[in-house]
């Protein structure tokens, strides 16, 4: 191959980024005949997130996979995308991560340096915890969740009454194997993968607060370097990946869930998610809008995928 | 008295930074295990305690290197004649000269980009270039003190002491103290 | 990009790492020259450097190593390690031998408290060495048995090398915890069958009587020392807190031992333990971020599976490569320091030995017990240098009286690996799984 593409992605390669990497490369090396290759490195081999996106900004490395949580902090509008109910459902998402909404969060991307081929579709964050199915907001007062270093997952989980523990992610695993905390919120697929039943796991709750969504970064400084040709196979093979992961997602995930369900996994769903969601929005979004941008640009993303006002 | 205080200070500065930040994280850590005991986990301490582990390290490889104490592998020059050694020892200290320069000089290119493109630390929402500081600043004093372990091994022909068997002393002074006192 | 073949990549990094470290760097400086200058050749920006060195020593585990050296000096300044010398010496008879049991027991005790081997033989030594020698041992035996069974201070959990394991090969610290009980005590076991051998002539007239009243005397006044291990240990498997936690947890008990209870821990004590921990973790943890960027090159060129594949066209036989890897890790361990032998074999051994079918606990458990053999071999022995330190006897003689123990300690780690549920039989009582 005359050009090799290195591939770096946080989670393992049996999730949903390994969908993505696995038919970017496969578009790619196919597309160009072989003359580029993409390399993927799966499970955090060439470093933590933040340290891959650091890279990819500097053109060191050439696309990383991560969690929307990690990008946060190099541009701050990105966090739009985790605003607890941002997104109802599955068809608001794919809605507001194509067409007009997606160019909206690629000049976002842009100046912090990296630009977003694809959207890794990974599934709303369900709640899970070892000590007993919560349907009602009462029920998670007194548990203690892992959530990432963000603050507004941090904040919704205080507005709902629970005890957040930003905990990181290379100890969560042992944290709730130990009791350390009680639960953490990931996707079925997710789940699955980190086998987090094997940590006390037992009980996981429907709730649509907050959808995972794990950008594909290329390296704009690489991307310039380009030919006009190759810049298109690199749009193009991130729209085949985006297209793999939803037909994975929507596949995979009822799949996941009946195999957590048959290890003995108790799935339950909330009396009232209204409540939920005022709980959350209601604190959340005055507190965090300036933080992301204010509330033009959120109302301009909410727009673009057809989504009424915010009035706060 | 006051210049002999101030060149005690400079020659001790990592060794305080250390002190103070050592103190500081396991604080913070303590604190953030009571706190999650009682459900008032804060977000920011161990970001917080993370970064000045960060600077704790690089500041305690500085204080090291006044110390002459990093861990090299020394055996093959058991056959050769002294100046061989010392020849050898001086040129591989140059090398690591040149990578405290080279990483000095890097450091503060990433600081530059950070000063660029800014990065606000998720918890605390701190500016990122400041904690990145301690890259230029730490391998610079990195350098600077392997020059000072050099001036006074070869110009001023003083004796390194070891602070191993310094540390073994000293507490061998204390556990006999103890023992008597029983 | 490019086309730079993995082999190049290989020869760059190995031997601009040798030639470095041959001619006297620090081995920071030899790792870190050696990734630079790798990637230079395939045109990686060096402030990648930066980055790394940025994201590998803000890893939150890696905060046990200060915390567990700072709790480990305190434990001494606050009478904490005596009392558990004290108690392991009344456990044991005045039979021939008994006091080099007492040692190995100490250790265990000990162990079970601290993270570092140096810091376990210090701390035993310091009234077992002259006690042995009071009742006639041989100066230098009582070095190297005590030298050696300092080793077991990293085997028994806590143990900072385990925790450096944990972290380069990103597996379960407390599991690692788990997997050191058994044999931590079954070398602690082969060391006192062969004390009760080497010294079955020895005189025991003159020594005190064992007696129940002074073993719960020595009880009593260790309580709240044997309390620590309960402690630490029981609250990392309780959940009250991470193996990183419970060296924290570690310090400020120390402190309340040793300001409230037994009164001992002095200011100055204190401020020359934070002092202490200082370079002695600088020193050390500066070497993890120059072996997080090798270990990288290793990673992105694949180097390790083209290690594994060559060693697989000779055999496929797993002793044979285990036959290989303990001779190799007991090499390196005479002239390497633990954790930096550690922090280099890991990103290149645990994918070879992953690819023939080895646990990866398994694995790392066998690897602390032969980098613990690393203590008590010369020339770069710690563990004897502090032994040496303690009893005025040379290096050389040390080491030789220390071979025995040396050769028993290797067979125990043969048998690890003939019986991997020895090491990881207790883990897998952590894996709850539902029913
Ligand atoms: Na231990
Ligand atoms: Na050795």
């Amino acid at each position: 191959p005359s050009l090799v593409l290195k591939m770096a992605a946080g989670d393992p390669k049996d999730s949903e980024m390994g969908v993505v990497g696995d038919a970017f490369k496969k578009y790619v090396e196919e597309k160009s005949n072989g003359a580029i290759e993409v390399q993927t490195f799966y499970s955090g081999a060439l470093g933590d997130e933040t340290e891959t996106i650091h890279n990819v900004r500097r053109g060191t490395l050439d696309l990383t996979c991560v969690g929307i949580a990690n990008a946060v902090p190099f541009v701050k509008e990105l966090g739009m995308l985790t605003l607890p109910y941002m997104f109802s459902n599955l068809d608001e998402v794919v809605a507001a991560t194509n067409g007009e909404s997606a160019k909206i969060l690629t000049d976002y991307a842009l100046k912090g340096g990296f630009r977003p081929l694809t959207w890794t579709y990974t599934d709303f964050r369900y709640i899970s915890n070892a000590k007993r199915p919560i349907t009602k907001m009462s029920d998670v007062v007194g548990l203690k969740f892992r959530v990432p270093q963000s603050a507004v997952l941090l904040a919704a989980y205080k507005s709902w009454g629970a005890s957040p523990v930003p905990i990181s992610w290379a100890e969560t695993f042992t944290a709730l194997q130990q009791g350390v905390v009680d639960g953490q919120c990931y996707g079925y697929i997710g789940f699955r993968a980190m086998k987090f039943n094997e940590a006390n796991q037992k009980y996981i709750t429907e709730i649509h607060y907050t959808y995972q969504l794990q950008p594909l970064l290329m390296s704009e400084r690489v991307f310039k370097k380009l030919t006009p040709e190759q810049q298109q196979l690199m749009i193009d093979a991130g729209k085949a990946a985006q297209d793999a992961v939803l037909k994975y997602q929507i596949e995979q995930s009822s799949k996941a869930k009946e195999d957590l369900v048959k290890v003995g996994v108790v799935v339950s769903q909330l009396e009232n998610e209204e409540e939920w969601k005022k709980a959350a929005v209601g604190k959340v979004w005055p507190e965090m809008a300036d933080f992301v941008g204010g509330k033009d640009a959120i109302n301009a993303f909410l727009k673009s995928f057809g989504k009424p006002e915010w009035k706060p | 008295m006051v210049k002999k205080f101030f060149t005690s200070l400079l020659d001790h500065f990592e060794s305080y930074i250390c002190q103070v930040l050592l103190v500081f994280f396991v604080v913070i850590l303590f604190v953030q295990i009571v706190l999650r005991a009682i459900n008032m986990s804060l977000s920011w301490t161990e970001e917080i305690a993370r970064y000045a582990f960060l600077w704790f390290i690089l500041f305690g490889a500085c204080y090291a290197t006044r110390l002459a104490c990093l861990n090299r592998v020394t055996m093959q020059f058991a056959k050769f004649p002294k100046w061989v050694t010392s020849a050898s020892l001086l040129l591989s200290d140059f090398v690591w000269f040149c990578f405290c320069l080279a990483m000095a000089w890097y450091g503060y290119k990433a600081y530059m980009d950070l000063v660029e493109f800014p990065y606000s630390t998720p918890a605390l929402d701190w500016d990122l270039s400041r904690i990145y500081l301690v890259f230029p600043i730490s391998f610079l004093l990195m350098a600077i003190r392997i020059i000072q372990v050099n001036v006074i091994k070869y110009v001023l022909k003083e004796e390194l002491v070891d602070p191993e068997q310094e540390a073994l002393k000293e507490s061998q002074k204390t556990l006999i103290a103890h023992e008597g006192g029983e | 990009m490019g086309a730079i073949s993995p082999a190049e990549v290989a020869l760059v990094l190995f031997g601009v790492f040798f030639a470095v470290l041959l001619i006297g760097s620090p081995i920071m400086v030899a790792l870190g020259v050696a990734a630079m200058a790798s990637f230079a050749m395939v045109g990686t920006d060096l402030g990648a450097m930066i980055e790394m060195a940025a994201s590998s020593l803000t890893s939150f585990p890696l905060m046990a190593l200060p915390c567990f050296v700072l709790a480990g000096s305190l434990m001494e300044a606050a009478g904490v390690s005596r009392r558990l010398v004290h108690i392991a010496e009344n456990i044991v008879g005045p039979i021939p031998g008994g006091l080099a049991v007492s040692t190995a027991l100490a250790c265990v005790f000990f162990g079970a408290i601290s993270g570092s081997g140096p810091a376990t033989t210090a701390a035993v030594g310091m009234l077992m060495i002259p006690a042995m020698v009071n009742r006639g041992y041989d100066k230098g035996y009582a070095a190297a048995a005590t030298a050696t069974a300092g080793g077991i201070g990293i085997i028994i959990p806590p143990s900072i090398p385990m925790v450096i394991y944990g972290v380069s090969g990103q597996q379960s610290i407390a599991k690692m915890f788990m997997g050191g009980f058994i044999p931590g005590t079954m070398i602690a076991l082969a060391f006192s069958a062969a004390h009760l051998y080497f010294c079955r002539n020895l005189d025991t007239s003159g020594l005190q009587r064992w007696s129940v009243s002074s073993l719960l005397r020595a009880l009593k006044d260790g309580i709240w020392s044997m309390l620590a291990p309960i402690i630490i240990l029981g609250g990392i498997y309780a959940g009250f807190f991470t193996p990183t936690e419970a060296a924290v947890v570690a310090i400020f008990y120390t402190l309340f031992v040793g300001v409230f209870i037994h009164r001992e821990l002095k200011f100055h004590e204190f401020m020359s333990a934070l002092k202490t921990t200082s370079w002695l973790t600088g020193r050390v943890l500066v070497i993890v971020f120059t072996a997080y960027a090798f270990g990288r090159l290793l990673t992105e060129y694949r180097i390790p599976i083209m290690i594994a594949d060559w060693i697989l066209g000779f055999t496929t036989q797993v002793y044979v490569v285990w036959f290989f890897v303990v001779a190799l890790l007991i090499f390196l361990g005479m002239f390497m320091e633990t954790l930096a032998i550690i922090l280099l074999v890991t990103p290149v051994l645990l994918p070879v030995m992953v690819a023939y079918g080895v646990d990866p606990i398994h694995f790392g458990v066998v690897l602390i017990c032969c980098v613990a053999v690393g203590f008590s071999t010369p020339p770069l022995g710690e563990n004897i240098f502090i032994a040496s330190g303690i009893s005025d006897m040379s290096l050389e003689q040390i080491a030789l009286k220390a071979l025995p123990f040396v050769l028993i300690n290797i067979a125990v780690i043969a048998l690890l690996i003939i019986f991997p549920d020895l090491v990881l039989y207790l883990p897998s009582l952590i894996d709850v799984t539902l029913q």
